[in-house]
């Protein structure tokens, strides 16, 4: 079943519903899995995009459901004000939770939101006199419930419509990079905590909104609907349905709907239900049923392939915005007399390096010398005990990975860290877009600006895969690469934000000699046209040789040699602790 | 008599096929290197051999014994060793403890292990200044040097080593290979896939070359090493 036909069913089918029946229990029904859809939606955003479990939603979906009632009936305000107010509370406090819980995440995270969400729940019991206490709010003015299915209908519609716009727009790439590689999306000039904290918001908003249509439903509100074991139905639901596919909730919302229904007989038994569901997705449908037709579907397609001309003809130097600056006086970079320590092991002592515009500096060194944490301190993954980097006149040290790569320094990793779950086009559209992921407001509604932005990107990702040799494979996983080509596409997606200094750890590392020729001539060529300045460690000799301007040695965290490719390779410290005799 | 014998053996990955038709055979105390560009299928086969991967079609026995399709640790338990490409240490358990659970499917004696671990220790001096430390912390080329010591653990009957040069510098990297010739007078035998393709063609005494999942050349090494079109294709100008 390819996607098209599914949403088509869907649609005719909750069109053709009330036409079908007028009993308001399947309707009522109908509405429950609209509302499941609704924050589920919002919560894919936040689990299935950037890989952050919530077990609190149940919480934003009671404050959505008591400041819709509260404006309701204190107030006396209309439905829709009361549905904005519902939808500005959860976000509001969506957000201000995000900042605080956010600083952890994974495991850390979900046990920080059940407790959030028990909070909530204590306060609606507490709070009497807001929230009338155990008995909760009635009274409040209600839809009918054949209008409540129309709205609800519409709004989860227009939930998934919006998630699938994020999705395929530079905020939803963004969102998969943070999950797919923390390190590496903020070697991009990607925040990870601030583009979880949009997640977690836009997740927050949502469940507020439907916890607002709840309230219009049913009348009255009390603490038993917003529990732990709600916000597990939610994640559930998510899970069963498919995490991060775009038709997951609406599936799980139906499944975790109708199949309590239709076991009513057993309601005393419905938590082993959903112990078995949770079960049954882990071991026969890891990404749930959406994930299980899907994957069936794919197996017969074959990958996409690009025509190699079609983009060969775009220099990718011209395809940039601009080119990048000109050498400015003195050195790019500076590395003054910088240590780093950890745990009492000194890992670095009193380096000092210089690296000119548009030179390539290579540092060796045996293994474990300290050339990764050097790369490391450049691009704020470690801080320095001592001492101070420089970058164009700038200080940088001690600035988060992202601010530092935010001033045009780009780096690949030792071991490829390429964004597992997007394609290898959407790997690199990560790098040219870098930091500007555009309005919020325009990747959600999907505006034509933002199409028109996505072609160009897409257009500058492709002169980037045409350089590396990668334009074939562009529509396939990323994850499908063998680790020669993972490193490849790094190098690429780092050349895409347009640096001024690009920080290579062991690009050779893994490549056949002929391979290893065309990295040569690559980089060669990106030097004769301006490109960034390279800091390259390598252990390939024939590589480092041909291609630095300049060698610095290191060795157990010291520079024991410097200069010319010529003088180091003739240096008797340098041939004892890392050459060795040649045999 | 054979070691290893590889036949019509066909692998698929999620849908595409990696591997089609393959056969191969390395007799006992041999050493045959296995060629091919990136995406070639070489890192599958060996993985398939290991019992990582399952076959989809086709037949591996080790000895006599068909291994094709049984679970990793039961063909680790005959002695077929694989040292993965991109390392798989145990980050937060110490250089000791990563070594010591190399020689688990053993069931050899304490004494021959603490003989093995400081043998292997020998060949990597910088791991035996780390022994209590966490591999985790260790840098990138001292995890591939565990990697391979590790794999030196399970005392291999036959050993598989994807890339163990990964990383390393020179002089680490001929270190790598003079283990790998000391292993084969130990009566090792030895399947490497190694991105250093003259120096492994170098050592190896057969080659098999691997283009896009199928074997176009095989022979014995010193020739595969001169044919125009591997070196063409492989191994450039430097013969590196």
């Amino acid at each position: 079943m390819t996607p098209r036909v599914g949403w088509a069913l869907a649609a005719a089918a909750a069109l053709a519903l009330p036409a079908l029946t007028a009993n308001t229990y399947y309707l009522y029904l109908a509405c429950s899995i609209g509302l499941l859809t609704i924050v589920t939606a919002g919560l894919n955003v936040l689990a299935g995009f950037t890989g952050q479990i919530s077990l609190g939603h149940a919480g934003f979906y009671a404050l959505g459901a008591y400041a819709a009632g509260l404006a309701a009936t204190r107030l006396a305000a209309p439905r829709w004000a009361a549905a904005i107010a519902a939808v500005l509370v959860a976000a509001v406090l969506g957000a201000a939770v995000a900042s605080a819980a956010l600083r952890v995440s994974g495991p850390y995270l979900a046990m920080v939101t059940i407790a959030f969400g028990i909070i909530v729940e204590h306060v609606l019991v507490e709070w009497v006199s807001v929230t009338g206490g155990p008995g909760g709010i009635f009274n409040i003015p209600k839809l009918s419930v054949g209008g409540s299915y129309w709205l609800i209908a519409a709004v989860a519609a227009v939930a998934l419509w919006l998630t699938a716009n994020l999705r395929g727009s530079a905020w939803g790439r963004a969102m998969l990079a943070v999950k797919s590689s923390e390190v590496a999306a903020e070697s991009l000039g990607l925040s990870a905590y601030f583009i979880r904290i949009t997640a977690f918001t836009i997740s927050a908003a949502l469940a507020g909104l439907a916890g607002a249509l709840f309230t219009f439903l049913n009348g009255y509100i009390s603490p038993d609907s917003f529990t732990l074991q709600t916000s597990i139905v939610f994640l559930l639901a998510l899970l069963f349905g498919g995490l991060g596919s775009l038709a997951g909730p609406l599936v799980g919302a139906t499944a975790l709907t109708v199949l309590p229904e239709l076991l009513t007989g057993l309601a005393d038994y419905r938590l082993i239900l959903y112990g078995s569901l949770l079960l049954i997705s882990i071991y026969w449908l890891p990404a749930g049923v959406v994930g299980a037709i899907a994957g069936r579907g794919r197996a017969r397609t074959a990958p996409a392939d690009i025509a190699a001309d079609s983009v060969a003809a775009v220099e990718p130097a011209a395809a940039g915005a601009g080119a990048p600056p000109a050498s400015e006086p003195g050195a790019l970079l500076g590395i003054e007399r910088i240590g780093v320590s950890f745990g009492g092991v000194v890992a670095l002592t009193e380096v000092t390096l210089s690296v000119p515009s548009r030179h390539i500096v290579a540092v060796i060194g045996p293994n474990g010398a300290g050339k990764t944490t050097l790369l490391n301190l450049i691009t704020g993954y470690y801080r320095p005990d001592s001492g101070e980097i420089r970058l164009g006149g700038e200080a940088i040290t001690g600035l988060p990975p992202y601010a530092i790569a935010r001033r045009g320094v780009a780096r690949t990793f030792q071991t490829a860290q390429p964004f597992d779950d997007l394609t290898v086009v959407d790997n690199v559209m990560v790098g040219v877009a870098g930091p500007r992921l555009g309005g919020l407001a325009g990747a959600l509604l999907g505006l034509p600006g933002r199409r028109r932005r996505e072609r160009e990107l897409r257009r500058r990702a492709q002169a980037w895969l045409a350089m590396l040799g990668l334009a074939a494979r562009a529509e396939e996983p990323a994850a499908s690469l063998p680790a020669g080509l993972r490193r490849s596409l790094e190098i690429a997606r780092a050349l895409a934000t347009q640096p001024r200094l690009l920080l290579l750890d062991e690009p050779a590392a893994g490549l056949a000699p002929i391979e290893i020729e065309t990295l040569d001539r690559r980089l060669t060529a990106l030097r004769e046209q301006a490109g960034p300045a390279i800091v390259l460690v390598e252990h390939h000799m024939e590589l480092v040789m041909a291609i630095s301007d300049r060698i610095a040695v290191l060795d157990y965290g010291r520079v024991i040699a410097s200069g010319s490719p010529a003088a180091v390779r003739e240096n008797p410290a340098v041939i004892e602790a890392y050459l060795g005799v040649p045999a | 008599m054979s070691a290893l014998t590889v036949s019509g053996l066909s692998v698929a990955c999620g849908g595409a096929t990696v591997l089609h038709d393959v056969s191969l055979e390395v007799r006992a105390g041999e050493i045959v290197s296995v060629v091919g560009g990136n995406g070639a299928g070489k890192t599958t086969l060996l993985k398939t051999v290991a019992g990582v991967l399952r076959p989809a079609a086709g037949r591996i026995a080790v000895g006599d014994e068909a291994i094709g399709g049984r679970p990793s640790w039961e063909v680790a338990r005959r002695g077929v060793v694989l040292v993965p490409e991109g390392r798989g240490i145990f980050g937060d358990q110490s250089v000791r403890d990563n070594l010591l659970l190399g020689a688990v499917a053993r069931r050899a004696a304490r004494e021959v292990v603490a003989r093995d671990l400081d043998r292997a220790l020998d060949h990597f001096p910088a791991l035996r200044e780390r022994l209590d430390r966490p591999a985790g912390g260790l840098s990138g080329g001292q995890q591939q040097m565990l990697a391979v010591a590790r794999g030196l653990m399970g005392a291999p009957r036959f050993l598989m080593l994807d890339e163990p040069s990964l990383g390393l510098a020179p002089i680490l990297v001929r270190e790598i290979f003079a283990v790998i010739a000391r292993l084969r007078t130990d009566g090792v035998t030895i399947l490497l896939v190694e991105q250093m393709a003259g120096q492994a063609l170098g050592l190896a005494d057969r080659a098999y070359v691997l283009e896009r999942g199928r074997v176009t050349l095989s022979g014995p090494a010193a020739e595969i090493r001169e044919n125009p079109a591997v070196v063409q294709a492989y191994l450039g100008s430097g013969r590196r």
